[in-house]
């Protein structure tokens, strides 16, 4: 039962008119919809909202239609309108009632939005109370996991596919149908700028404009090759990644060609490769792929040093199903070998390389095996499928 | 399977770099590797959800707040700032989540004390582990040592002093020290580390490991290094204080004073972008590496940013003696290490440089003076500056074997009495004696405190600041507490008695009506029962919302009536503005009386929790 209705009934009252101040809150446009986009409460902030507004703008944008975030204090790479914490609620309440539509999880924004007949598309993730006043026809639910998509969060309100909302709000707000290709899993890391090298030969990687903004990191756990490395380490700065100790004469002497080491702690890794590291200054960190008991178990070996980073590995379970030849996944790190770029450890093992990886769309391999999921939280996988 | 126990271990954070922090990651990481209980660490020092509390393999709960009322209170004063620090803030909760079969607090006594009166405390077994340094012993811990069942000091010199006075179940347990860490280099590694430090091989260096405080006799040793470098005009010498310079004593002032030159002291620096370290002369607070060129990247070495253990046996691998002059002191941690790494340490020669000072410990024991401490009356010790240049000296004649045979039975007395595995090997025998906490009946009650109450006249100024605690806030203060201190200065510079008398019958009196039954009739005066109508909605902003469509029924039923809402601080957001309202208060337990409703309003609403009560009968949905 709606709450409206239980105080309804329990008090033998027909409720009327709800009450809350305005505050005015000038804004240099009148055309323009509310996208509540930072929550303080994990299980109210949604985190694809830059793949809505990238569907959204364009459309909104031949229509005149601005975007206005309600937002607690960051900010988008967007150049839109942010009102953040440092406002009242009843300057908020007067936005509400002036927009075209709003979009969010807030129950508080959806019933002023309510109470002044906006139109919404409503995230609902709280299910304990039925406390909105919102049509079903404006609710797009979480309770139920997507098919094929991956929620990289705890909160049931990550289970709403962007794309979804996208076509809800245009649908809602100018009657308008699209369709877009849809997301299947953001990985983690997917802004992340990388250049991998496998160490099986010595190039120059060059420094262009786009390379620069790059670190170079030399993977030695997946190619154990001190001679290339030490000939790698001659002609660029990189950063390296190695599960077990090098030789020290490579350490000493391209010191300053060494950014920094990621020392990745396996099972019964041995810790004295890092006091070789403080000896001579270098920069580290310690990654890991281990969890629970066995990480527990390394750690004790650690904390000497420094925090043990956990890394990410998908199961990429949100795959099956679907059908492959429609699945694509993007990337903004490049796995360099032999002097090729590829778009990972897999696209170099079968040399199917891209000359712009970054630009470019790639399809999975035939057989996903455990180092692919391992590197998927760096990609962004879609489907031109209409799910 | 036999449940494992569960300690609750509150000290400072393993990983910092104090006395406290080093016992607490050396006990913890000895009994984590046993396998045989569930740790858990209340950290002090450290904020709550700091990254770094990730790194222990244990459970660790930072003491500091990091927003809010709570972070504002730390603010407040310093005193409040300490007590967060030290995590009395946090405590109950940790104990209330936790549940901890085994609570051990490992702190300075005031640091600590405010357990001991919990009602838990002697529910399960509780330990205090504490560091008392001076005579006579701080009056609190004597009087509270027969309410703590388990109270463990850090040297034999509290532990005697305390036998003495009748309290025979104290015992001493030092902190650990993590012997491993700690080496004697050969006479070539030696040499090999000063080169990289260019400190030549001649250089009769002198060392001094310390945090930079009131108590590490700083003047006094400068004294001693001045008469011996004045009486030995020919010798190669440096002192090396390895501590911070951005704290405590100003030693460049002091060696311009005491007609030591700078140059004459070397220090450790160490970076915080590559992490090394190098021991040089003292030349800025921050200063560029050497290695790796970072600019204004090292700094002396401090608590919260030091060098490592390892760099750390470096540092007293590179000194040919030992000297640590202090007033007093818990147990000193450094004099051990140096002996550790071998070397001849010399010991002021009170408090537990007392045990340090025994025949088997092979130090020189430093000659002091006694002199009292302003405010606290405690015995401390002023190193005689004779004598740190007497001892320096013989060192110094000292042959190469003699040191070398010294310094190793030094280091055997050390593993003996304060390794890691020697202190765990007792602690563990205690936990194992142990039975698992009882949580029954914990919670405890308001005690009324007395506003009005008349306060006898009273000379003394510190019994009479504990009249007030004990009259007027039903409590008793001990000489520690950190508020009668903090009364104590406020008195000597000036502030009236009246004064601190009104803050303290004001506070008693907020902190009744904070508990007490809310007084209706104030917030009502100038109407009748009939005219008022009572909403209740204690819940969350969107139903706090929906709430007031209900309120405007209302209204538009009773037009001449006025509505009070009970609701949470909350709802200011919402309700503010809204004319229909008289008056919107936070509710205390007599609004869930039917009767106090029945008699104080013509309707009420309950909205909170479905149901309503009106002026004849309380209907629930």
């Amino acid at each position: 039962m709606n709450l409206l209705k239980s105080f309804a009934s329990t008090t033998g009252l027909q409720p009327s008119k709800s009450y809350i101040y305005e505050k005015l809150y000038p804004l240099d446009f009148d055309r323009y919809i509310i996208l509540d986009t930072q929550s303080s409460n994990a299980n109210f902030h949604y985190v694809f909202w830059f793949r809505v507004i990238e569907l959204i703008e364009p459309v909104l944008s031949k229509h005149g239609i601005k975007i206005v975030h309600f937002i607690e204090d960051k900010k988008y790479h967007f150049n839109h309108t942010y009102v953040d914490n440092s406002t009242q609620l009843s300057q908020r309440a007067y936005l509400i009632r002036k927009a075209l539509l709003f979009c969010g999880s807030s129950k508080l924004y959806s019933l002023i939005a309510s109470e002044n007949n906006i139109k919404q598309c409503f995230l609902k993730t709280d299910y304990s109370l039925d406390n909105t006043l919102v049509k079903d026809e404006e609710v797009i639910h979480s309770d139920k996991a997507r098919k094929h998509f991956l929620n990289p969060t705890a909160a049931k309100i990550n289970n709403i596919r962007p794309e979804e909302i996208a076509k809800k709000i245009l649908k809602t707000l100018l009657d308008e149908d699209h369709s877009f290709d849809n997301t299947l899993s953001v990985g983690k890391v997917y802004s992340t700028q990388n250049l991998e090298v496998i160490p099986d030969c010595t190039f120059k990687i060059g420094n262009s404009s786009k390379s620069a903004k790059s670190e170079i990191v030399i993977r030695m756990d997946y190619l154990f090759s001190e001679e290339n490395l030490d000939s790698q380490l001659s002609m660029e700065a990189c950063a390296i990644v190695t599960s077990k100790a090098f030789n020290k004469n490579i350490l000493i002497n391209k010191k300053n060609k060494i950014k920094k080491v990621y020392f990745r702690v396996d099972k019964d890794s041995d810790s004295s490769f890092l006091d070789l590291l403080e000896e001579n200054k270098i920069n580290y960190d310690i990654i890991t792929t281990l969890s629970g008991p066995d990480l527990d178990k390394e750690k004790i070996k650690f904390i000497n040093y420094k925090k043990i980073n956990k890394l990410n590995s998908l199961s990429l379970d949100f795959l099956e199903g679907l059908d492959k030849s429609k699945v694509y996944f993007k990337t903004n790190k490049i796995v360099i070998k032999s002097g090729k770029t590829f778009a990972s450890k897999w696209h170099s093992k079968v040399l199917v390389n891209s000359a712009d990886v970054r630009n470019s769309s790639f399809q999975l391999p035939p057989a996903i095996d455990q180092s692919f999921k391992d590197e998927a939280d760096y990609f962004y996988f879609l489907t031109s499928e209409q799910i | 399977m036999v449940k494992k126990k569960k300690i609750l271990f509150h000290s400072d954070f393993a990983l910092s770099k104090t006395g406290f922090g080093r016992n607490t990651k050396a006990i913890l990481s000895y009994l984590h590797n046993t396998g045989k209980y569930e740790l858990v660490s209340l950290a002090g020092g450290i904020a709550k959800n700091h990254s770094e509390t990730e790194r222990t393999p244990w459970k660790t709960y930072g003491s500091l707040p990091i927003s809010g009322k709570e972070a504002a209170d730390c603010d407040s004063s310093q005193e409040r700032g300490r007590l967060y620090a030290y995590g009395a803030f946090e405590l109950d909760s940790v104990i209330n989540l936790e549940k901890p079969d085994i609570y051990i607090g490992v702190q300075d006594f005031w640091g600590v004390d405010y357990s001991i009166d919990k009602p838990w405390f002697n529910k399960i077994n509780s330990v205090i582990w504490t560091t008392l340094d001076s005579l006579p012993l701080l009056s609190s811990a004597v009087s509270e040592a027969p309410k703590i069942k388990n109270f463990w000091v850090w040297s034999s010199f509290a532990e005697k002093e305390m036998h003495r006075l009748g309290h025979k179940h104290v015992k001493t347990m030092h902190g650990a020290v993590e012997a491993s860490d700690f080496k004697i280099f050969s006479q070539e590694a030696k040499q090999s580390i000063r080169l990289k430090n260019n400190i030549e091989n001649d250089t009769y260096v002198i060392g001094f490991v310390f945090r930079n405080q009131l108590r590490k006799s700083v003047p006094n040793l400068l004294q001693g290094f001045k008469i011996l470098k004045d009486s030995n005009p020919d010798l190669k010498t440096k002192l090396l204080l390895h501590t911070n310079w951005q704290e405590g004593w100003n030693i460049q002032k002091i060696c311009g004073e005491s007609g030591v030159d700078i140059k004459d002291i070397l220090t450790t620096y160490v970076c915080k972008s590559c992490r090394g370290y190098e021991v040089k002369n003292f030349s800025g607070n921050e200063i560029t590496c050497h290695s790796c060129k970072t600019e204004n990247s090292c700094t002396t070495t401090g608590t919260t940013f030091g060098v490592s253990e390892k760099q750390l046996n470096e540092v007293y691998n590179m000194m040919d003696v030992y000297c640590h002059p202090f007033t007093s002191g818990g147990q000193e941690i450094p004099i051990q290490e140096a002996k550790l790494t071998g070397l001849i340490t010399l010991v002021t020669n009170y408090s537990c440089g007392e045990e340090m000072c025994q025949p088997e410990a092979h130090s020189l024991p430093l000659a002091w003076n006694e002199y009292r401490e302003f405010g606290t009356e405690f015995i401390k010790a002023s190193t005689s500056p004779q004598s740190i240049a007497d001892q320096l000296k013989k060192v110094l004649e000292m042959s190469l074997e003699e040191k070398v045979k010294t310094g190793k039975l030094a280091r055997k007395w050390a593993i003996d009495n304060f390794a890691t595995n020697v202190i765990c090997d007792k602690i563990e025998k205690f936990i194992e004696s142990c039975d698992y906490g009882n949580y029954e009946n914990t919670e405890k009650k308001y005690v009324e405190k007395n506003p009005y109450v008349q306060i006898p006249y009273i000379e003394d100024s510190v019994l009479w600041l504990k009249s007030l605690y004990s009259l007027i806030l039903k409590t008793d203060a001990t000489d520690s507490d950190e508020g009668l201190i903090h009364w104590i200065e406020k008195l000597k510079i000036g502030t009236p008695r009246q004064a601190i008398e009104s803050y303290f019958r004001e506070t008693a009196a907020k902190d009744n009506d904070k508990h007490k039954a809310f007084k209706i009739e104030e917030l009502f005066s100038g109407s009748n029962p009939e005219d008022r109508i009572f909403v209740s909605i204690d819940s969350n902003l969107e139903n706090i919302f929906l709430s007031t469509k209900i309120i405007s029924a209302i209204k538009e039923k009773h037009p001449d009536k006025k509505i009070f809402v009970g609701s949470s601080e909350i709802c200011q957001a919402v309700f503010s503005g809204n004319t229909m309202i008289e008056s919107a208060i936070i509710k205390n337990k007599e609004f869930e009386d039917p009767e106090f409703l029945k008699k104080n309003f013509f309707e009420s609403y309950c909205l909170d929790s479905f149901c309503i009560n009106n002026n004849h009968s309380v209907l629930i949905k």
